[in-house]
């Protein structure tokens, strides 16, 4: 197993007694991106300022390689941080940005100015030393901060939404090029973000985070296939959902009873199962691109089949989107081929979807 | 632009009537003479300037500069602290706080130089306090000192420091002092190499905004000064007041305005340079 490096140990973070972490355990190896998804208020940038040491904890510690550093200013830890709005120094020259951390720590001139064009050589703004941040094109400004916190040769980075300020198309330029250079500096990226596909594109690992609690750590693919809980479901990807009742439990799969008596079998939440009994009311979830249409009179071969109405169908170039209401009652949305819906709308058809693809979580749930 | 000059035009009349005339006047005056019984002679000549360059008038001159500008740079200072104490306060107490800053505004200058004079007058609280701790003192020398008009300048113009400040820190990025935080400077660094340099356009504005009326205060250095201390205000007010010398009233009055304007020129270029 890799050495895990930085260890986050029972974070809980109260403001005027309202928490907004409670107990946050994690170990985030060295050379790993890592990256904290949750909507907004989830606490998640409140994590990142914690390490930083801009916040302090209420309770908890911070290891790095074993050594405590919670308890560091924030100018003495071996982090640097990749703000938000980027927060260049405006009356300094780019190279003057990236240059203050170097010449706070009074490393000698010659060898400031050589570090410091290393790293506009990476970023590829040798061209730009010279110029004021308020010239720069915001692709060019964040690069400028990732710079700027890269020059100190921190353990770790820290990155608190450095794309939301960008439009879509540099904002991928720009992933493609964080996580070549993290990947080519071997260094440790704690990213926090609320774009799940940002963080699908660029991550090793994902903690999902909900309300001050982490819900799932996982690499991305888990994320999106195996949701331990309800919100993680819910929050990534989008989910073709039911409700119903369990009606009977059978080793890793289970019955759920729609409401006009059709059941469908699929997958209870991992980690929850000592908690289900039969009765109790769940919502299946299950992924839009798992969901198979067919006509009406088609056979499942095994799999949930349901039998519906299509209300909707909306063209979306590569795929369309389809809308059916089932017979049990609710809504399902299914993908089909740009050139595949069966039907017009009001025409009848059938959702096929495999127990493995389903799953099941307390209604209660998040 | 047609309609903006019209709109202007009552403001501009104003200006024209009450305020370049008298000027224009003043102007004039400076190059008239003293007549014998404190009269305008009317006989134009430059000697009232060549007299601003006598030494006596010269070491005014440079009082007056060196308390305005201990003045204007002290202010400053206390105005950064406390406006940015005030912009990182909560937003409950900041209202609180703003009015603590202005509460001098709603005392008239006169009462609270008064008030300072009663506390360090003879049968005053801080003589009494001396003479309870054994503390030696000239009794003369505590009640009109340059300190005293230092202290009494300074309380009495801080609030023209803070105000514009504490606009400027209101709209100042926050996370520039965490970047530099987290790149390892110190509150003093901190305050140095990110919030000076980044303030610098208000900075300057509201040391202007204290030196130039501290330049021509002649209130607070006549009561809490005494006798000794002589500034470029007093001067200007003796002339017209006491020595019924109008003309030189009026070329000191012009040299001081040709001073501030010097000044200011002075700050642009710096603004610029740096």
């Amino acid at each position: 197993m890799v050495p895990m490096m930085l260890e986050i140990m029972g974070i809980r973070k109260s403001f005027e007694g309202h928490a907004v972490l409670e107990e946050i355990n994690l170990r985030v190896a060295e050379g790993e991106f890592f990256s904290l998804l949750g909507p907004s208020g989830c606490g998640k940038t409140t994590l990142l300022r914690i390490l930083a040491g801009l916040e302090t904890a209420t309770a908890g510690e911070i290891r790095l390689d074993g050594r405590r550093v919670d308890q560091l200013s924030p100018q003495a830890r071996p982090f640097n941080m990749v703000f938000q709005k980027y927060a260049l120094f405006p009356h300094l020259t780019v190279k003057e940005n990236i240059a203050f951390g170097l010449k706070l720590k009074k490393v000698p001139a010659a060898e400031i100015s050589k570090r410091c064009d290393r790293v506009l050589g990476m970023v590829g703004l040798s061209a730009l030393a010279s110029r004021r941040p308020e010239t720069l094109s915001g692709g060019q400004q964040q690069r400028v901060a990732v710079a700027r916190a890269l020059v100190n040769e921190p353990k770790v980075l820290l990155l608190d939404e450095p794309l939301s300020a960008l439009d879509q198309k540099m904002r991928e330029h720009m992933q493609t090029e964080l996580r070549a250079l993290q990947k080519s500096l071997g260094l440790t990226f704690i990213y926090v973000t609320h774009d799940q596909e940002e963080a699908m594109t660029l991550s090793d690992r994902i903690g999902v985070m909900n309300r001050g609690h982490l819900e799932q750590v996982s690499a991305p693919r888990e994320i999106y296939e195996q949701p331990r809980t309800h919100f993680t479901a819910q929050f990534v990807g989008r989910m073709s959902r039911l409700r119903g009742e369990l009606v009977s439990l059978d080793g890793g799969l289970a019955r759920l009873r729609l409401d006009n008596q059709v059941e469908i079998v699929g997958r209870p939440a991992a980690g929850a199962a000592a908690e289900l009994h039969t009765g109790m009311r769940m919502e299946a979830f299950i992924r839009p691109e798992k969901i198979q249409i067919l006509e009406e009179a088609a056979n499942g071969g095994g799999r949930n089949l349901l039998p519906g109405r299509l209300s909707e169908s909306v063209f979306k170039g590569n795929q369309t989107e389809v809308h059916v209401d089932v017979d049990t009652g609710g809504s399902l949305l299914a993908l089909a081929a740009a050139t595949g819906v069966p039907c017009a709308p009001g025409g009848r058809l059938a959702l096929a979807f495999s127990p493995e693809d389903t799953f099941f979580f307390g209604e209660s749930e998040g | 632009m047609k309609s903006g000059v019209r709109l202007g035009g009552p403001a501009l009349a104003w200006l024209c009537f009450f305020i370049l005339a008298p000027l224009g006047l003043v102007l004039l005056i400076s190059f008239a003479q003293r007549g014998i019984y404190g009269g305008i002679q009317w006989d134009f000549g430059a000697g009232n300037y060549s007299r601003l360059f006598s030494p006596e008038t010269l070491l005014i001159v440079w009082d007056s500069l060196r308390l305005a500008f201990f003045t204007a740079v002290v202010c400053v200072f206390l105005g950064l602290l406390s406006a940015w104490a005030m912009a990182t306060a909560s937003e409950r107490r900041r209202p609180w706080l703003l009015g603590l800053i202005a509460l001098p505004f709603l005392t008239n200058l006169i009462i609270r130089v008064y008030a300072v004079k009663s506390v360090v007058a003879a049968n005053g609280p801080l003589p009494f306090l001396l003479t309870l701790l054994g503390i030696e003192f000239d009794p003369f020398a505590l009640t009109a000192n340059s300190w005293l008009v230092a202290y009494g300048m300074v309380s009495s113009y801080l609030p023209f420091a803070v105000l514009p400040l504490y606009g400027a820190f209101e709209k100042f990025d926050f996370t520039l002092v965490e970047a530099a935080q987290d790149l390892g400077a110190g509150p003093w660094k901190i305050f140095g190499q990110v919030i000076v340099p980044a303030l610098r356009g208000p900075i300057l504005g509201a040391f202007l905004l204290v030196f130039i009326p501290c330049l021509g205060e002649y209130v607070i250095p006549d009561l809490l000064g005494g006798a000794k201390s002589m500034l470029l205000g007093n001067l200007i007010t003796d002339q017209f007041l006491k020595a019924r010398d109008w003309p030189f009233g009026a070329a000191v009055s012009v040299g001081m305005m040709g001073l501030l304007v010097l000044t200011g020129l002075l700050l642009r270029v710096l603004r610029r340079t740096k």
